[in-house]
Order: C-alpha cells, then sequence, then structure tokens
C-alpha cells in the first residue's frame, strides 16, 4: 500500500479494512503513521477519542493459537547476526571463567526471573 | 527455545561492565534459554561513552564481549523517534506537575529505548536491563506491548 492508497471511504486501505480487518491491523505495523491509523480508527470500530499513533496491542498477528510461535521466522541475516553472537558468548565464557569470573552460579537466580517473563 | 532480545540502557552498561561475571550469567541465560542477541539501543551511547580511555575501559570491554561480525547496536528509526516523543509527553502527563523535574531529560533517551523495544516486540519478545526500572516500566506500560519485560540486572 501507498499512502495515496489509504484515505477516503473508498480507498484500498478502507476496502481491505472492511474485508480484513485483522490483515488491515497488520498493515499498519509496516505503515505505523499518524494518518493511516486516524483514517481507519472508524472502520475498525475503536472510539473516536483513540490516542493517534496507538499501536495495535496484540502482537499476536501470525497466529499462536495451535501453540506455533506468535512470531515471524528469523530471516537469514537475523539468523547469522544470532548465530555469531552465541557462538562468541560461548568463547566469552570460556574466557571468563579463566579469568575467575564464571557467571554459571548465577544462572538459577537469573532463570527464575526469566520465569516471570511473558511471551 | 523462544525469540527474545536483551537491550541495555546506560544503567545496565555500567552493572554489566562493573560485573563480569553478572554479564557472563546473562549472557549464558541468553545463550541457553533464548533465540536472540544482547543488544545496545544506539541512542544510549549519548550518555554512556566519555571519549577517555581510561572512563570508557569498562565499556569497551563490555562492547568487546557482545560484537561479533555485526555491530551489537540497534539503531532508532524514525517512526520510532516520533514514538519516543509521544511516549514521553504521555509518560509528563502520568507522572503529574509534582513529578522530579530533574528527571525529564533522562526521559527522553528512556522513551526511545522503550520505543526501540516496542518496534521489536512485533516480531520477538524483548527484556530491557536497566538501571531506571520505574521510568522504563512506565513507558513500556503506555505501549500497551504484553512481550516487553523490565528488569533491573541485579
Amino acid at each position: 500500500l501507498r499512502s495515496s492508497d489509504c484515505t477516503g471511504p473508498t480507498s484500498l486501505c478502507a476496502q481491505r479494512c472492511r474485508a480484513s480487518p485483522t490483515e488491515s491491523v497488520a498493515g499498519f505495523f509496516a505503515f505505523p503513521s499518524a494518518i493511516l491509523w486516524l483514517d481507519a480508527r472508524p472502520l475498525l470500530g475503536l472510539e473516536a477519542g483513540a490516542t493517534i499513533l496507538d499501536m495495535p496491542k496484540d502482537a499476536d498477528l501470525n497466529g499462536s493459537a495451535n501453540g506455533a510461535s506468535p512470531y515471524p521466522p528469523v530471516t537469514p541475516e537475523e539468523r547469522a547476526a544470532i548465530d555469531a553472537q552465541k557462538a562468541w558468548l560461548r568463547e566469552m565464557h570460556k574466557q571468563s571463567v579463566a579469568e575467575g569470573f564464571d557467571g554459571t552460579e548465577l544462572l538459577p537466580e537469573l532463570e527464575a526471573i526469566a520465569a516471570t517473563w511473558s511471551e | 527455545v523462544t525469540r527474545r532480545d536483551f537491550l541495555l540502557d546506560s544503567g545496565a552498561i555500567s552493572a554489566l561492565a562493573e560485573d563480569r561475571q553478572l554479564l557472563d550469567g546473562y549472557s549464558l541465560l541468553l545463550e541457553r534459554k533464548f533465540d536472540g542477541r544482547i543488544l545496545v539501543p544506539n541512542v544510549v551511547m549519548g550518555e554512556t561513552r566519555t571519549g577517555d580511555p581510561r572512563r570508557d575501559v569498562r565499556l569497551n570491554l563490555l562492547i568487546k564481549h557482545i560484537t561479533t561480525v555485526t555491530a551489537p547496536y540497534i539503531t532508532l528509526t524514525d517512526d520510532a523517534a516520533n514514538r519516543a516523543g509521544v511516549l514521553r509527553h504521555l509518560a509528563l502527563k502520568s507522572l503529574g506537575e509534582n513529578r522530579d523535574r530533574t528527571r525529564d531529560s533522562e526521559l527522553t533517551i528512556d522513551a526511545f529505548v522503550v520505543a526501540i523495544a516496542e518496534e521489536l516486540s512485533r516480531t520477538r519478545a524483548v527484556t530491557i536491563l536497566t538501571g531506571d526500572l520505574e521510568d522504563i516500566a512506565l513507558l513500556v506500560k503506555l505501549t500497551g506491548r504484553t512481550n516487553i519485560d523490565v528488569v533491573r540486572p541485579r
């Protein structure tokens, strides 16, 4: 969608809002501008006083109903960056142990904190 | 293994730079329990780096600890910068007239960090490690996102 597609009641954006509100809300993640959001509020049945630039609050647009991850797959670039840092952190851990800064004993405490985090 | 990134603010950078065992602990936690990275919002460097090599020694060690083929920085986008302004304004309104105004300037960087976290949270869970639990937690609450967690390093 271009921004010019997204204004007026007969615009492509408005048509898509009527056809598939969820899909259109997902579209706002890609185009989170005040104009788009303002234009869409009445179509989405939101209150007239809703804050402009409010983001949709549901991260789960990709579906986790069947236990699947609520997030899109990691891109190849992200995968490379994640794997590279993890490999490096393993090396850093060896160095930390050798220099007397082993964090292993802190893990249970940190894992207990992490267990309270939401997905 | 859940998709999750850790974001460090300036307080977390100081805490982890001064405590290598804690840094190693969080590194192990991420490496073993999550699919993600330790990242530093680039705006945080504006209140962290001094340019004095002696003062920056620990900071540089921390950055080295998490730097690989790609830099560990996450960049503030135009959308996030604008969103940060909205979040900061809402936070100031929420804190009210009787707030501690000496903290207002710090709230700007905090709002940048949270806006970046909010942007990331569309595609992953996020943990913000922060030395300023109160303000960051308020800003996160204002985003309405439920997959951003806030924790003091220790």
